[in-house]
């Protein structure tokens, strides 16, 4: 399932410069340890040698240079998280070899972690007991912080994620969405080069959402932080990444630039139009996909008629009260690779 | 100096996070106190039934021993909350794995802080002990020191016990109860609860054979004067268990690297 679609292209890195991370041939297996059942069940299953091979990264290639957001996309199980913890450093991969500047992350796992800051949604890497200060305290202590540069950056992250509020709480105690400022800040107080978040809108609010957002587009056009982000949140991708790698089953379904993938599945839009009397639409170079009452939905394709020849077909045949056209949501391009497991026929 | 910094961050959080839950650290301090009056009064009960010494121990060293032993335990043989083992469970491990720390000095430096924590528990434990006319002070300042001495290698001899335990988690962790059992094992063999001395042969040669009484009993006899084999061989057997617990700590960790499994995500 090769593209010819490459998103370094048209992105500005000179061709020359090393990527940032470069992961070859990365495969990934668990063992799972078939559980025995009966008397002493858990100690016969400690020396049990019947398990199961889960490979949960197969195969995985891609390269990102430095300054690039990438979206690192894949349904639930895809072997996302696992690939980030392969780059990190935490997993040895089974095959295949993974760089992180020049590093072998598992290999040298102390070096690397001085580069690259690390957001797990799912997890805190605060300590949970103490005070939101203490955690911020021990991450510039164990990264070699300066204190004054520390004192600088803290109080800089403080006022730009707005956690004046907390700082004096258990992490324990704080809401989901201060927690993952309070994480998201930890990770970047020794202003790592490469900024790891795996699902870092996961469970919050519309507001919570925003402000993160706001913040990762801030420290990579501001800081030049290279960020491998991982969502479920197709809105946190519309607005973030221009780059995404999508993945499935281990495998790399498609990596390249996010508007070369709206193009090529889904190059059409939608026009909604409410007409003074309800009536089924035929114009040409536009199909009716759907209609409820007075509102009809057209679909036409982008790329060969325009939305005002559309408009104008149809404001002629009949009287419009109302109409607007939407853009395709990546949401139903991506429902659809991960429905059909992989890519659709590019409609042609 | 940067390693230096590392450490103490991590002593601190260790010695920090038990505090956050200061009733039950108080709660631990009234439990000490309590087990050191209740010993003090059963010991002498035991002894009142018998004229003379038991296995070579008058009534005020079996008293004495229970108090130090009881404190020292208490103090030395903490289970971090946050010890590899539940952080494995929990897929914190990942969390840690993340650092610019190797994850042996991060726990050792983090229990470490456990301990300075609980050090309170020494003045409580010891003051029990005093009111309840159970210890006297040693015989003279060399006693003193060398107890001082065996007590620095229990502090050794523990900690690597506690990290050994909770790195055999990365096989263990389908496994429930071997905490519990370790617990167990540890309390008795360490001698925290009854000495050395007072156990039958068969029982005490399990005992020596084992790292525990390095890490409680050997100080303690050390303080009574007693040390098993003389102070030398005492001390040296106690050296020897930290060279042999290091390279065994060193080992899991190098086979445990190769089977991480960071759970969840
Ligand atoms: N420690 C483990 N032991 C066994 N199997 C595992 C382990 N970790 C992950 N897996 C399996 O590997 C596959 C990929 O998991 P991974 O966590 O990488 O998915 P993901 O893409 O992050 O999914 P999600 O979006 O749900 O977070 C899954 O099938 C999972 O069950
Ligand atoms: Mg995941």
């Amino acid at each position: 399932m090769s593209l010819s679609v490459s998103a370094v292209d048209d992105l500005p890195s000179d061709a020359a410069q090393r990527p940032l991370v470069r992961a070859a041939g990365l495969v990934k297996e668990f063992r799972r340890v078939k559980r025995v059942s009966g008397r002493l069940g858990g100690l016969r299953t400690l020396f049990s040698r019947d398990y199961d091979v889960i490979r949960a990264v197969n195969d995985v290639s891609f390269d990102i240079h430095s300054g690039e957001l990438v979206g690192y996309l894949g349904p639930n199980g895809a072997g996302k998280s696992t690939t980030i913890k392969m780059l990190t450093g935490i997993l040895t991969p089974t095959a295949g070899a993974v760089s992180v500047a020049d590093r072998d992350p598992s290999r040298e796992r102390k070096a690397n972690a001085l580069n690259i800051g690390v957001v797990f949604g799912q997890r805190s890497q605060l300590w949970w007991d103490l005070p939101l200060r203490e955690s911020f305290r021990a991450v510039r202590d164990l990264y070699g912080v300066p204190t004054m540069e520390g004192d600088r950056r803290q109080h800089e992250l403080v006022k730009l994620l707005d956690m004046d509020e907390f700082l004096d709480a258990p992490v324990r105690q704080l809401s989901l969405g201060q927690r993952m400022r309070g994480d998201i800040a930890a990770a970047m107080l020794y202003q790592p080069r490469l900024l790891y978040l795996d699902e870092p809108t996961v469970g919050l609010d519309v507001v919570a959402k925003q402000r993160i957002r706001e913040f990762i587009a801030h420290v990579n056009a501001e800081r030049g932080t290279t960020v491998v982000l991982t969502t479920h949140d197709l809105e946190d991708v519309e607005q973030l990444c221009r780059r995404i790698v999508l993945i499935d089953h281990g495998r790399v379904l498609y990596d390249g630039a996010l508007t070369e993938l709206m193009a090529r599945y889904a190059p059409y839009r939608d026009l909604v139009v409410t007409l003074a009397s309800p009536a089924d639409v035929a114009v040409n170079g536009a199909e009716q996909i759907g209609r409820d009452g007075p509102v009809v939905t057209l679909r036409f394709r982008s790329d060969r008629v325009k939305a005002p020849e559309i408009i104008g077909a149809v404001t002629a045949a009949h009287e419009v009260v109302d109409l607007s056209v939407a853009e395709p949501r990546l949401e139903a391009v991506i429902g659809r690779i991960y429905t059909q497991r992989g890519l659709p026929e590019s409609p042609a | 100096m940067t390693l230096v910094r590392q450490v103490l961050s991590q002593v601190r959080i260790g010695c920090l996070t038990p505090w956050a839950y200061r009733a039950s650290m108080l709660l631990s301090f009234l439990v000490l106190a309590l087990q050191v009056a209740l010993f003090s009064v059963v010991w002498r009960a035991i002894y009142a039934g018998h004229s003379g010494p038991v296995a070579g121990v008058d009534v005020d060293t079996a008293v004495g021993y229970a108090v130090l032993s009881l404190t020292v335990a208490t103090v030395l043989n903490t289970s971090p909350y946050s010890s590899i083992e539940s952080r494995v469970r929990d897929g914190l491990i990942g969390v840690d794995l993340t650092r610019p720390i190797g994850l042996l000095t991060q726990s050792l430096a983090v229990q470490a802080g456990y301990v300075v924590a609980t050090l309170p528990a020494a003045a409580v434990g010891l003051g029990t002990g005093l009111a309840v006319r159970g210890l006297a002070p040693p015989p003279d300042v060399s006693d003193t020191v060398r107890f001082a001495v065996s007590l620095l290698l229990a502090f050794g001899v523990s900690q690597l016990i506690t990290l050994l335990m909770s790195l055999t988690s990365f096989w263990t962790l389908e496994v429930g109860g071997v905490g519990m059992a370790f617990f167990v094992v540890r309390t008795f063999m360490s001698g925290a609860v009854v000495p050395l001395w007072f156990m039958p042969d068969w029982l005490q040669a399990i005992a020596v054979a084992l790292p525990f009484q390095a890490s409680t009993y050997t100080p303690i006899a050390v303080y009574f004067g007693r040390p098993p084999g003389g102070f030398v061989s005492a001390v040296g057997l106690q050296a020897l268990w930290i060279v042999i617990l290091t390279g065994l700590c060193l080992w899991l960790w190098s086979r445990a690297k190769h089977r991480v499994v960071v759970q969840g995500g």
